[in-house]
């Protein structure tokens, strides 16, 4: 008999083929309308390097919190006998869901200078949140944090917990052991994890504006100075733009192992 | 070691008394859900006891009623898991060295024990080779290595030779015999294995369904099985027959061996000779297979009966699936001896 490919069924393949269209073609245009001959000059701009500074260190710094603070969550959530676990991690994902904008209005209604911790914090130390790089930074840590959390918890459930019980008959306390054996055990988990923490937290928009608003050299990142160059100067938007698509490339390869590898 | 070990987890419960001497081998067998793993994991600390009481070397570690538990990492005792378990991200050495950094041993000298541990399973050569660079074999003698090397005064095995392949088994077997003859503490051993446990172990203790239903050691266990696991296990058949003075009744047959009450008649299958009109009892063939170098025939009752016979033999008699023949047993192939508790009867030949 001859193997024949079979043609998939055209109600399936033209919306396949015109959703894949709408992912790349934006990505096309972005490239066919780059300034290529201009961009040398474009990126050298201060501004330019100034927000991409400011976007590279928040981000790095909110997946550096988000590592610290969403391990721990994480292990909690996989391996501790925590009540209403469901509960806390329904309350995880929220970020997931909720549109950036309210995210940064909650965190603002949280720590502003009227808010509920932001007025003590400001009456006893003097010290305001809002507008600064460290509100850009907790923004970015609201919304890449459940990354994070998802991730490792879900590489915690897959590891094999015999290891751990084998490391604990030897000896090894929960603590010891979760740092000599478990979190080996879950690195994959926890670096891809810290990645697309990373590359969500490049993206932040709709919190960050709200929350931190957009001073340059303070807290204007790129996602910020693209939108508004856009309206002063498209060149610049382009260009920006272009660095941020290369940055999520590199995430997507840092990604393709666990990704896009075929099972 | 005193183990009374009570556990209640889901429908199943455990309830078993085991007992050891220092520089004894106790080994667990039976089924698969009878409870050995259970059992090894509340020795081992990683499942707490319901109820009883578990004491090694005069240190309680598990008293329920008296509100003491000794979580794992507090205890004596060496895991040998199945599989091995080697921690994939650390070499061999590293892994043998694990238990002694985590005492708190600094690392030069955890790192010189744990070679001299793996000098004694004479793999020195592979102390720097990851888990996966390792034969099962070699994995396996680093897991005993990586146990015995923090000196723990309970050693608990689970399967240790069950991930092996045929060859490697009977070395590993050989040596790990030497290794416990030389280990001064108590080891528990869990197997399915009727030769590991034979070949390993000084006492036997049999669980089925969560409780012991037979101890002694490996000679009497082989010889008198109170079990069909143990007893095909050891390659016997099991029947309850009543004895009747000067004879046994076997369901309505016969056996010129005197008894009385209750007993339990052990067959070899090679001691059952098959005919088609000669002496004995009346069987149906239920099936025909090959069995080593002979043929097993498994013959429906009563007395239902396995019998090994030479392959010529079958051609002979012209055996099949439905065939009436005349089973017989010499007296003097069988033991007859007493029930040790009445126990539900379950299907003897499967």
């Amino acid at each position: 008999m001859r193997r024949t490919r079979r043609r998939p069924p055209a109600v399936l393949l033209a919306p396949g083929v015109l959703a894949l269209a709408l992912l790349v073609l934006p990505l096309l245009a972005l490239l066919l309308r780059a300034p290529w001959s201009a961009l040398p000059r474009l990126l050298r701009e201060p501004a330019v390097g100034e927000a991409l500074r400011l976007s590279l260190g928040t981000a790095a710094v909110a997946t550096g919190l988000c590592v610290l603070l969403g391990v721990p969550l994480a292990w909690l959530l996989a391996r501790a006998d925590l009540p209403g676990r469901a509960v806390v991690r329904a309350l995880v994902t929220v970020p997931l869901v909720l549109p950036p904008v309210v995210g940064g209005v909650a965190l603002l209604l949280l720590l502003g200078r009227r808010g509920v911790v932001g007025r003590p914090l400001e009456a006893l130390t003097g010290l305001t949140l809002p507008f600064t790089p460290a509100a850009v930074v907790l923004a970015e840590t609201f919304v890449a944090l459940p990354f994070l959390v998802l991730a490792v918890e879900g590489a915690l459930r897959g590891a094999d917990r015999r290891y751990e019980e084998v490391a604990a008959t030897l000896g090894g306390t929960r603590w010891h052991v979760f740092r000599t054996v478990t979190l080996p055990l879950v690195a994959p988990g926890v670096a891809a994890g810290a990645v697309l923490s990373f590359a969500r937290a490049l993206g932040e928009f709709g919190a960050t504006i709200t929350f931190a608003g957009s001073f340059p050299g303070r807290t204007q990142t790129m996602p910020l100075a693209i939108y508004l160059a856009l309206e002063t100067d498209p060149e610049a938007a382009i260009a920006l733009s272009l660095v941020l698509l290369l940055v999520s490339v590199a995430v997507l390869a840092g990604l393709r192992e666990r990704w896009t590898a075929v099972r | 070691m005193r183990a009374e070990l009570g556990v209640d987890r889901d429908a199943f419960s455990l309830d078993v008394v085991l007992d050891a001497e220092p520089g004894e081998v106790l080994a667990l067998v039976g089924p698969n859900g009878a409870g050995k793993t259970t059992a090894l994991r509340a020795l081992a600390g990683l499942l707490p006891l319901t109820r009883g009481r578990l004491a090694v070397g005069g240190q309680v570690l598990d008293d329920p009623a008296a509100g003491v538990f000794v979580p794992p990492e507090l205890r004596r005792v060496g895991l040998v898991p199945q599989d091995h378990l080697l921690l994939p991200h650390l070499s061999a050495v590293q892994n043998v060295a694990y238990g002694l950094r985590a005492r708190g041993l600094r690392k030069p000298e955890a790192l010189a024990r744990a070679l001299a541990g793996l000098d004694g399973v004479g793999l020195a050569d592979r102390a720097d080779a990851r888990p996966r660079e390792l034969s099962g074999g070699q994995a396996q003698r680093v897991a005993l290595a990586r146990a015995l090397v923090t000196e723990p005064a309970l050693l608990v095995l689970d399967e240790p030779l069950a991930a092996l392949d045929a060859v490697t088994r009977l070395d590993v077997r050989t040596d790990l015999r030497a290794h416990l003859e030389d280990f001064a503490g108590v080891t528990v051993l869990v197997t399915h294995d009727a030769v590991d446990a034979l070949v390993l172990a000084d006492r036997l203790a049999v669980l089925d369904a969560g409780r012991v239903v037979q101890e002694g050691c490996p000679a009497e266990v082989a010889a008198s099985p109170q079990d069909d696991y143990v007893a095909e296990l050891v390659g016997l058949v099991l029947l309850r027959g009543i004895g009747r003075g000067p004879c046994t009744d076997l369901h309505g047959v016969e056996l010129a061996v005197p008894a009385t009450g209750e007993v339990l008649v052990a067959v070899a299958p090679s001691a059952v000779g098959l005919s088609l009109d000669g002496p004995g009892f009346a069987v149906t063939v239920r099936g025909v297979e090959q069995h080593g170098s002979s043929v097993r025939v498994r013959l429906d009752g009563p007395p239902d009966l396995v019998a090994d016979v030479p392959a010529a033999r079958v051609a002979e008699l012209g055996l099949h699936r439905g065939q009436r023949v005349r089973a017989s047993v010499a007296p003097q192939d069988v033991a007859v001896y007493a029930a040790s508790t009445p126990r539900s009867r379950r299907s003897l030949a499967r």
